[in-house]
């Protein structure tokens, strides 16, 4: 399995957010991943798109070497996360991908059984061709950039409502994108001067 | 110890089997398989399956008076064998001596080398010289092994303990044989789910509160210059502190901020 350096950023900033002992999204991945590959003899690789608080991540992970047209066969598992207080409702897709057709047939059946779900929930062949990388374009990283730079115009007195309102004239203004309005917002910033104290 | 087969090491005999024995083990593996059919219906996670396998184990297998379920962390290069769970208390008592302390057991040798295994005297058993001495002095004798097998793969090893000596014969590995085969497949594909699980709940869990942590972050790098690591640190020095989540203290910042600035606009 090949993890990008960005994915693993990404994997990075959702681990920190959990900031829970012992707990690290890439290592569950890997997990899953060795998992799949011990079950299904030509394992290829997966894809996650998940849907929580109005924010779209999403990734796939090929073993090294694959390419798209290699995938001849795809199980979507379809998952549903319990919400806790902290956390949305989300939507969530898992596609598993392999190269040998028919390699999911007895893993959809048996997972239906394990789930007491219908067997026509766990689709199979309908997502082979890769989704693009990500549904939303910006990535974790620019997002985290942006809600701070929301949270310094918070700080100075705005509403939530104003800080988005402030970020996107403060870009349209100058002819930049939100990102580097923030990013500018956050490049500002300097310690307070200890002598004004 | 021995493998599976017609050797009968450490005295362990192969004893004619009665019609009445046969049967008898017969209803009981029927029954056990039976069980773990309808352990995959349920629902269950992977620890509560995992704990009826062991439970169902133990009533399937002649003599045994306990047994206990390993999985291998097949992604780890040292394929680490982890003991998840138990049907008696002394069960995990000789795991904790088999996989903490010692590192040394028949479930290890079952696990890492895909083979059944047993002995009728662990404690002169010379596979394992530290292993078996030990818990002979707890009063168990005989153990038998289980690989955990799905095609090409290793995936745990159920154990099976009995406090006599040579308890275990070729009919009662068998019958545990007969026994793994499921479960293996009911262990691997729970394995497969559980982490599919996980890793969907971390992301769920982390984009839901990572927002609302971020927007904390730029309110204190606001108020003291620093960087998003300084803040991040100051947050989850709070948490601690506090004794309260990374994220709830971070959506109370955010709050109170927020709060006064609706106050501010409500007053100007």
């Amino acid at each position: 399995m090949t993890i990008t350096p960005g994915l693993a950023a990404e994997l990075a900033l959702l681990t920190q957010a959990l900031d829970l002992p012992d707990t690290n999204v890439a290592d569950t991945l890997t997990r899953l991943t060795a998992d799949a590959q011990a079950a299904v003899d030509s394992y290829l690789g997966l894809s996650v798109a998940i849907t929580a608080s109005q924010s779209r991540f999403g990734f796939t992970v090929l073993d090294e070497g694959v390419r798209p047209e290699h995938i001849r066969t795809s199980l979507l598992i379809p998952l549903t996360p319990a919400a806790d207080e902290n956390t949305a409702t989300a939507s969530v897709a898992l596609i598993l991908y392999a190269g040998t057709p028919g390699a999911f047939v007895d893993l959809a059946a048996d997972l239906a059984w394990i789930t007491g779900r219908a067997s026509a929930d766990f689709l199979l062949d309908e997502h082979r061709a890769l989704a693009s990388r990500n549904a939303d374009p910006a990535t974790l990283a620019a997002k985290s950039i942006i809600n701070q730079a929301i949270g310094v115009l918070i700080g100075r007195g705005a509403t939530p409502e104003e800080a988005e309102r402030d970020l996107h004239e403060r870009a349209v203004k100058a002819g930049i994108d939100p990102l580097a309005a923030a990013t500018l917002i956050l490049a500002a910033l300097t310690p307070p001067d200890p002598e004004a104290a | 110890m021995s493998e599976s087969d017609n050797s009968t090491p450490h005295g362990v005999a192969r004893r004619p089997l009665s019609s009445e024995r046969a049967s008898a083990d017969t209803a009981d593996l029927q029954n056990s398989l039976g069980n773990l059919a309808g352990l995959v219906t349920g629902s269950l996670g992977l620890p509560e399956l995992l704990e009826k396998v062991a439970t169902f184990a133990a009533h399937a297998i002649p003599g045994a008076d306990g047994a206990g379920v390993t999985l291998l962390r097949v992604d780890r290069p040292d394929n680490r064998v982890e003991a998840l769970a138990a049907s008696h208390p002394f069960v995990s008592e000789i795991d904790q001596i088999q996989y903490v302390t010692l590192n040394e057991g028949p479930c290890i040798t079952a696990a890492l080398e895909g083979r059944t295994v047993r002995s009728g005297s662990l404690g002169g058993e010379k596979m394992w010289p530290r292993f078996g001495p030990r818990v002979g002095r707890l009063g168990i004798h005989s153990a038998l092994s289980l690989p955990l097998l799905v095609p090409g793969q290793v995936v745990g090893a159920i154990n099976v303990y009995a406090h006599g000596k040579d308890v275990f014969d070729d009919h009662a590995a068998e019958l545990g044989e007969l026994f793994a085969a499921p479960a293996a497949v009911a262990v691997h594909n729970a394995q497969i789910l559980t982490q599919a699980l996980a890793l969907t709940t971390q992301l769920q869990a982390a984009l839901s509160t990572r927002p609302v942590i971020d927007q904390a972050i730029g309110l204190l790098r606001g108020r003291t210059g620093g960087t998003a690591e300084e803040a991040f640190n100051s947050l989850r020095a709070i948490s601690q502190a506090e004794h309260t989540k990374l994220a709830d203290v971070a959506q109370h910042i955010v709050d109170e901020a927020v709060r006064r600035a609706r106050t501010r606009h409500t007053n100007s």
